[in-house]
């Protein structure tokens, strides 16, 4: 008698294997900030989440291995051996993981690059955007923004591309999606849009992208854009507009930043909306963190701690990380201005639902409340893992010495914990040269990622760090939790000690070039990470 | 049975792998990092650019923020911290001056008068006056911008 074994126990293992995948459970690096959640968190082992081994970081290839590129604003993706990854110049690379190795470039060497004639900011050079990978009608593909010339006004419109992941074949353009219909600075009949600073989110059978502006000259209307994932046409079903209507004159709120995703909704923040306006537009998204339904774009939560009346333009630049944490599901973010908040995902009555905002302040923020709201450089996306959110802040003194000292520190925040534990960490990231007289803003900090604990950043001086969460790797030493008061008077201040990690890793990049737009990828055990000195490395212990 | 087994096992890991470790939904929440005897507190090599100094006793926790002399003046910009284990510190007014509640609340007693202050308030105070700050439910700062005739 033969007995015919039962499917169901690997239809659920194939079931299981599929929900990993899309729930994120990569050992790649398939996004920018790993996934859809933005979490920017490796949860697989490897060597990169070992704090004994974390120490032999070394560069193990550079690409090019001669010369330069133009300078990387894009962060690497990293899926089945492959990196990918849009450069200045309007080239994508796709290189062999192991070995850096050129695979294909697109377009081809022979083909004109994908440039814009409107070129402002690092946002708008080239292939600014970082790519993402998802299955296009059962190809591994590889999805991302630029501007393109051969489309619409010629001028370098902006626009998605799916590309087939293995040899570099297009599989679908989107119609245009970011309008640059002339370059005239301040030009009010023109439009300047772009998609620089906001990568595609793959979500379900629809891609998102934000849409913002070349460098407020001047601001256009903010707006997220879907297309389907099957053919890159635009879904018209969905419609999201940051001020007035869609189809009105009013300006501001650009997305400058990428789109998450979970259930139903996506989650995106929103910039300034008052440069060069004399009124208030109705409605008023911008300087926001929204959540939408995913299908309408509709909105269903809008935070916004700066209200019109104080908008010096502290766009809200990072992306946000929907941090699904032990005492619930919270999206989190910092602000151009220095200031950190979560917002429960699920709305109180139809409006935001705010958890905390560090340092601890009421919001929204008003008139009377000697706060300063300004385009700050708090850019960077943060980190998260378990109930620990890793991010730039402007700290316990922001508010009493300015916002200039955040931008060299890495914060760890407990987003369960009470305001008076908020802190976990705090560390001075260090720096190798001093910074240049009149430097405001040295010593910057680039986008940290986190593996189980072990945190990875780049620097403004090309260095890579590896810090290890004081849980797994023994803390140096303890510091007041005001970076401007001294240990000794820390506790009679009425402030509190909280630990210094230990930097187990600081690699200095051999081209030295900035590290501040670009997040490192961690993917199987190796860390791919882009320079604006113009070289992709790949680090491993 | 073998067989059965090893589906089974890698089911369970399978599982174990989408809810758990590895999954980006890892809500097992991480312990808060507890604060060692003071006797086994080790100190950073941190130190902070502008910090605060202690004073003498009843006096503010303070920094120059910025000096400056010209013609026949003298300007003098000092933050001010006052601390909720102090009872309430007392300033005299260096010159005439504004002081700016940059963090925290509090209260100012200058001469008879009180009021309640928070961040962002901001008082006039003439050379000479005796100022009283309290704290409340934290540290204060202030910053202080004082002109005076040399």
């Amino acid at each position: 008698m033969i007995r015919r074994r039962s499917p169901m126990p690997l239809m659920c293992m194939v079931a299981g294997l599929a929900l990993s995948v899309i729930a994120g459970c990569s050992k790649d690096w398939p996004a920018f900030r790993h996934n859809m959640l933005r979490t920017a968190q490796q949860g697989r082992c490897s060597a990169l989440a070992d704090p004994t081994k974390a120490p032999n970081l070394a560069v193990r290839w550079t690409y090019p291995p001669t010369g330069a590129l133009s300078p990387f604003r894009a962060s690497p993706v990293v899926y089945k051996g492959r990196v990918f990854i849009g450069n200045a110049n309007g080239r994508l690379y796709a290189l062999d993981a192991n070995t850096g190795t050129l695979l294909w470039q697109y377009p081809s060497a022979a083909s004109p690059a994908l440039t814009s004639q409107f070129t402002c900011n690092p946002s708008s050079m080239g292939i600014a955007s970082s790519a993402a990978i998802a299955r296009v009608n059962g190809v591994d593909a590889v999805i991302f923004g630029a501007p393109d010339r051969s489309i619409g006004s010629g001028l370098g419109e902006g626009r998605l591309f799916a590309l087939n992941a293995a040899t570099g074949a297009e599989l679908w353009k989107s119609p245009v999606v970011a309008r640059l219909s002339g370059t005239t600075f301040g030009s009010k009949t023109e439009f300047h849009e772009q998609i620089g600073y906001s990568s595609p989110l793959v979500f379900n059978d629809r891609v998102y992208i934000g849409v913002a502006n070349h460098c407020d000259n001047p601001i256009q209307k903010g707006r997220v854009v879907a297309v389907h994932l099957s053919s890159g046409t635009i879904d018209t079903g969905f419609s999201y507009c940051s001020t007035g209507t869609c189809a009105d004159s009013t300006r501001g709120g650009g997305v400058w930043s990428s789109v998450a995703g979970w259930s139903d909704s996506v989650y995106v923040t929103t910039g300034n909306v008052r440069a060069g306006q004399t009124f208030e537009p109705s409605p008023n998204h911008g300087l926001s963190m929204l959540r939408l339904n995913k299908s309408t774009g509709a909105v269903i939560w809008q935070f916004q701690p700066v209200p019109w009346v104080l908008d010096g333009d502290p766009d809200w630049n990072a992306t946000v990380s929907y941090h699904a944490a032990s005492c619930g599901a919270m999206i989190v973010s910092t602000q151009k201005d220095g200031w950190t908040h979560a917002v429960n995902v699920a709305p109180s009555g139809g409006t935001a639902s705010k958890r905390w905002t560090f340092p601890p302040h009421i919001t929204p923020f008003s008139p009377t409340d000697g706060t300063a709201h300004g385009d700050t450089r708090y850019m960077r996306s943060g980190a998260v893992w378990r109930d620990v959110y890793i991010t730039l802040n402007g700290g316990l003194n922001l508010t009493s010495s300015g916002v200039t000292g955040g931008l060299r520190r890495l914060h760890a925040f407990n987003v369960c914990a009470s305001d008076a534990e908020r802190l976990r960490w705090l560390l001075d990231v260090p720096s190798t040269t001093p910074c240049a007289p009149g430097d405001t803003h040295c010593y910057r900090v680039g986008q940290p990622v986190v593996t189980r604990g072990m945190v990875y950043v780049g620097t403004d001086q090309g260095h890579v760090l590896a810090i290890a969460d004081p849980s797994i790797w023994p803390a140096v030493g303890w510091r007041c939790s005001n970076p401007d008061i001294l240990a000794a008077n820390c506790v009679a201040s009425g402030y509190s000690f909280v630990p210094e990690p230990t930097v187990l890793a600081n690699v200095a990049l051999p081209d030295g070039g900035r590290i501040v737009y670009s997040e490192p990828a961690l993917a199987r055990g190796k860390l791919f990470i882009a320079t604006e000195g113009g070289h992709i490395y790949m680090l491993s212990p | 049975m073998y067989v059965a087994w090893v589906y089974f096992v890698a089911l369970i890991a399978t599982i174990v792998c989408t809810t758990g470790a590895c999954s980006m939904f890892d809500t097992r929440g991480v312990a808060l990092l507890e604060r060692p005897p003071d006797a086994q507190l080790k100190g950073s090599i941190s130190r902070p650019d502008k910090p605060f100094v202690e004073g003498p006793p009843g006096t503010p926790y303070a920094r120059s923020s910025f000096s400056a002399t010209e013609g026949h003046y003298v300007i003098e910009v000092r933050d001010l911290l006052v601390a909720p284990a102090q009872q309430g510190i007392s300033v005299e007014a260096m010159g005439a001056g504004v002081l700016e509640v940059r963090d925290g609340t509090g209260s100012v007693m200058i001469g008879n008068k009180t009021m309640a202050v928070s961040m962002g308030a901001t008082f006039f105070v003439s050379e000479g006056d005796k100022i009283r700050i309290e704290s409340r439910g934290g540290p204060m700062i202030l910053r202080a911008h004082f002109f005076k005739n040399r």
